[in-house]
């Protein structure tokens, strides 16, 4: 069989319904093909469409790739490769290269640059710009750079290269929670809810962030109906990695041990494989949080009921049937390496202070 | 201080509420036949009828439309008290029991007639009192309304409703659009519906098949599936039927014909006590039975305010979980009884399946042997790979499965697959639940697999492994040799994960500059540690015994580089720049040798 015959039977595998992690690997596949033949309208094309089901499949390494060829492409024969699609794509580049702390401080500073640069050559109205420039300087630690891209965000128009309705007050809650303003971020994250406003992941993730501040604040019923809300839409999804961690995290704070444990397992793997390290990091604090509870509520030596199945890097002792205690340490440690990492990246302690107050 | 009241401005709440509350411009229909019914359950509940409601609905074109109910009734005060007051509602009863039995909770509802139509023009006779009064209400768009004694007295209690179209309103009130209204509003309501029209009488309502009695099983069958024709255009595969006590449900799920993904929104049709709530409701079944679209009708659960989808409690939660457990019993009796049909579902809906089966043991143990998945040796069922091989050996991404492929062909076994979304844990479950071994392979664990060598053969091949891997040093590889099969097959390039995803890194960092080579090479930081690439020479190809002999270093070097390029190429491995420029050169240089060394040493190894 031909390249192009082969070409020909992925697009139309494509065509049928098949799951975004089928979609990824047929399509670098066709990748693949494309370059070995040297045919850069193919390599285009399904790289478009790669990045497209990428977003459901949360393998952002492979994003900033195969978007890194398509700029390149664009810059190079602009009228052959328009930049319409990467506009939008690059706000989930961004967001993405900065939750990952091998991407340098200087690259992600450079990036918005570049971005804005690209938007205003579009046209647009730069709120795009603005939020994401918000995303970056929460994530290197710089407070005021934040909150000051946030004022210009919040009054900039809309277009089409906006985030819709629902993902822009998300992203908000999110960012003023790295900032450490948690009433704001609540405040915003309630009315995103009252709105009954959904998009792909909203309101999933809104619940997930909602919990530790409505535990705080004494809200428990609350608390209780966004955990199970919540987490019956989050379970499923291999991206939403920090969800898992928040809701991991809460079953811990009260006291549902048992859910701790399976949750864990569930989740572990998933958010272990996941390249955007930042959510790992999350996600590895909120199950010292966790486990931490367990071992505190005078359950050490407490070990989950059934045998463990846990992937080979939670290297713990007796990995079969681990206690919550040591669960705990190995979560301790791999979350401060991982703050340590990005703290390195940005030139600050920001991060590890942020993580360290996840309690 | 004087006091004063706030002015309604009818027409723009009106205009507001058609605009956000209202999901489309009939919902008038709904209104009235909902105020009909619960008129008739009013009178029920006073110990005043035993029959069925009677609608009837009289629209016989020229912008009219009449509904004539046979229920309770409104009195004087009554009349002042709820139809002209927004928000209040005749049916918000003391006792919460009976409050359930009305359907409509918000007294909003009249307003939306005034969507298409500038007056509401009521008749009512109670039905409280003996020989009561037939009296009038007309109601303006405007905020107004009058109430009189009708000069056109009802000859039974009740109410008759008749609205006249507003200019551009005139289609809702075509005969044709009215019965599809009623038809899809309340043909489940339990009541009779019976539509005049300039074609004769009509019954609008219905049984729904799941609550009739068949002459036959397939007779049944023949009925449901007509049902999901009429309702949703689709020819469907099977049903299902469905109940929940929780949240007092009923209904059918029916089995799509073609293959769907998790990401598509569920659209089920859902009734409450008989009238359509919505179309698109996704909340009532779980999220992995993508592979069916229901009609259900719910009596217990407690609606939003938009009448369009239901409150999230635990009632809802319950009932979830009750409808899904209705359709796996279906599947495990499928599985039990009907392979056929079960196998024709599996074919066209596995990763739904497959989804259900990683989550639930106890269904993955029933449908498991069913399952299909790719492997080297085509798709097969489970149980028939289970036959075939004692232990599980998948590869765990496609990218592996293909470059594995000939080689665990070669040695005559069968890797499955399991790149897709949920088949590895698919596998890990069956083998952690039957103890059953399981093995990962990929290229890297496979070489590492492969047969030594022995002393002498090392020795044989050491200055053909020094030329390689001068060769291959700028391109992150080293060069190995081993035993393995096909003998045909003179090298294998094997590359970690990490590795081949530095060399797609390096590949595009070719074609950008400045800040995105920058950005490429941040990427790449983290996976440079790990080991670089190999290429394993096969001991048992002749060839390679035959490179093995050759002595002029020069000859050996182009000789390797061809080589090393053509199993990228055999591989289906994309070629770097550098790689692309090293088959140039190699040919060339051999074709320069080949000339220059004429019948020597050089030219006779070319043979």
């Amino acid at each position: 069989m031909s390249w192009r015959e082969e070409l020909a039977r992925i697009e139309t595998e494509l065509d049928r319904a098949v799951p975004a992690p089928t979609r990824v690997a047929l399509l670098e596949r066709a990748i693949d093909l494309s370059d070995a033949n040297a045919s850069r309208d193919d390599g285009w094309f399904f790289r478009l469409e790669l990045m497209s089901a990428i977003y459901h499949t949360g393998d952002w390494d492979k994003l900033l790739l195969h978007f890194g060829w398509c700029i390149a492409a664009h810059d190079a024969d602009p009228e052959r490769f328009p930049d319409y699609d990467l506009l939008w794509k690059y706000k989930w580049v961004i967001n993405e290269a900065a939750r990952m702390p091998q991407i340098a401080r200087a690259r992600l500073v450079a990036l918005v640059d570049d971005m804005e640069r690209r938007f205003r050559g579009a046209g647009s109205t730069l709120r795009a710009v603005h939020e994401h420039r918000a995303i970056v300087m929460a994530r290197i630690g710089e407070r005021d750079a934040t909150r000051e891209a946030i004022a210009l965000w919040e009054v900039a128009s809309r277009d089409d290269l906006s985030d819709c309705r629902a993902c822009d007050p998300d992203t908000l809650a999110d960012t003023l929670h790295l900032i450490g303003e948690t009433e704001g971020a609540v405040e915003v994250a309630r009315a995103l809810l009252a709105s009954r406003m959904t998009c792909a992941e909203i309101p999933h993730r809104v619940h997930a962030r909602l919990l530790a501040s409505l535990v705080a604040r004494g809200e428990h019923d609350a608390a209780a109906d966004h955990h199970a809300r919540g987490y019956a839409l989050c379970r499923r999804s291999d991206k939403l990695v920090e969800a898992h961690g928040h809701h991991l995290a809460h079953a811990g704070r009260v006291a549902l041990d048992d859910d701790v444990f399976a949750m864990f397992e569930r989740h572990v793997a998933g958010a272990l494989r996941y390249p955007a390290v930042w959510d790992r990091m999350v996600f590895l604090a909120c199950a010292r949080l966790a486990f931490g509870a367990v071992a505190r509520r005078r359950q050490r030596h407490l070990r989950h009921g059934l045998p463990m199945r846990l992937p080979d890097e939670v290297r713990i002792d007796d990995r079969d049937a681990p206690t919550a205690r040591a669960l705990a340490a190995w979560a301790d440690a791999e979350a401060t390496a991982l703050a340590t990492a990005f703290d390195r990246r940005n030139g600050n302690d920001a991060v590890s202070r942020w993580v360290a107050a996840i309690v | 201080m004087v006091e004063h009241r706030f002015q309604i401005d009818l027409r723009g709440l009106i205009d507001l509420l058609s605009n956000h509350l209202y999901g489309s411009p009939d919902v008038f229909v709904r209104e009235l036949l909902q105020n009909a019914v619960d008129a008739h359950t009013a009178l029920t509940q006073a110990g005043l009828s035993d029959d069925a409601a009677h609608v009837r609905v009289r629209a016989l074109g020229g912008g009219e439309l009449v509904f004539e109910d046979d229920g309770i009734g409104l009195e004087e005060d009554e009349i002042h008290r709820f139809l002209a007051t927004i928000g209040q509602s005749s049916k918000r009863a003391v006792d919460v029991a009976s409050a359930r039995d009305f359907l409509g909770q918000f007294g909003i509802g009249l307003l939306s007639c005034f969507v298409v139509s500038d007056t509401i023009d009521v008749r009512t006779r109670s039905a409280r009192k003996q020989d009561a009064p037939t009296l009038r209400w007309l109601g303006h768009a405007d905020g107004t309304y009058a109430i009189t004694a009708s000069d056109e007295p009802l000859a039974r209690p009740g109410t008759r409703v008749v609205l006249r179209a507003k200019p551009g309103r005139i289609e809702h009130f075509e005969p044709a659009r009215v019965h599809d209204a009623l038809a899809r509003y309340g043909s489940l309501l339990p009541a009779r519906i019976e539509l005049t029209t300039p074609k004769g009488l009509e019954r609008v309502d219905r049984t729904p098949p799941w609550r009739r009695e068949h002459p036959s099983a397939a007779a049944r069958r023949e009925a449901m599936l007509a049902f999901g024709r009429e309702c949703f255009g689709t020819e469907f595969l099977d049903y299902v039927p469905l109940e929940s006590r929780a949240g007092g449900i009923d209904g059918v799920a029916f089995v799509l014909p073609h293959a769907t993904v998790t990401a598509s929104r569920r659209a089920d049709r859902v009734y409450l006590k008989g009238m359509l709530l919505t179309d698109k409701a996704d909340e009532l079944l779980p999220s992995w039975a993508f592979f069916v679209k229901a009609v259900l009708d719910v009596r217990d659960l407690r609606p939003l305010a938009s009448r369009e989808s239901f409150v999230a409690d635990a009632t809802l939660e319950a009932a979830r979980a009750a409808l899904g457990h209705g359709l796996t019993s279906w599947l495990r009796e499928l599985a039990r009884s009907d392979e056929d049909r079960l196998h024709a579902l599996l074919a066209l809906h596995h990763h739904p399946i497959k989804q259900l089966a990683e989550e639930d043991a106890e269904f993955l143990a029933l449908v498991g042997p069913w399952l299909p998945f790719e492997t080297t040796s085509g798709p097969m069922r489970f149980e028939e790979y289970l036959a075939k091989e004692p232990t599980i050996r998948y590869a765990r991404t496609v990218d592996a499965f293909r470059q594995v492929a000939p080689l665990v062909a070669a040695q005559g076994r069968i890797a499955i697959n399991a790149g897709y979304s949920h088949d590895h844990a698919i596998l890990e479950r069956w083998a952690a639940m039957h103890d059953v071994a399981l093995e990962r392979v990929d290229a890297t664990s496979l070489a590492d697999a492969f047969a030594d060598v022995d002393l002498d053969a090392r020795t044989h091949v050491m200055p053909l492994l020094r030329v390689a891997d001068a060769v291959l040093q700028p391109f992150r590889c080293t060069a190995q040799v081993k035993r393995f099969s096909p003998a045909t097959l003179p090298a294998l390039y094997v590359a970690s994960e990490d590795t081949a995803f530095v060399r797609s890194i390096e590949r595009t960092k070719e074609a950008t500059d400045g800040l995105w080579s920058s950005v490429l090479d941040d990427l790449a930081s983290t996976r440079r540690h790990a080991p670089g690439a190999r290429l394993t020479f096969n001991y048992d190809n002749p060839l390679v015994l035959r490179l093995a002999r050759v002595e002029d270093r020069e000859l050996l070097r182009r000789l390797l580089e061809v080589l090393y390029v053509q199993t990228l190429l055999l591989g289906h491995h994309p070629l770097s720049a550098g790689e692309m420029n090293l088959v140039n050169e190699g040919l060339t240089g051999l074709i320069e040798l080949s000339l220059e060394g004429g019948t020597g040493g050089g030219g006779r190894m070319l043979q």
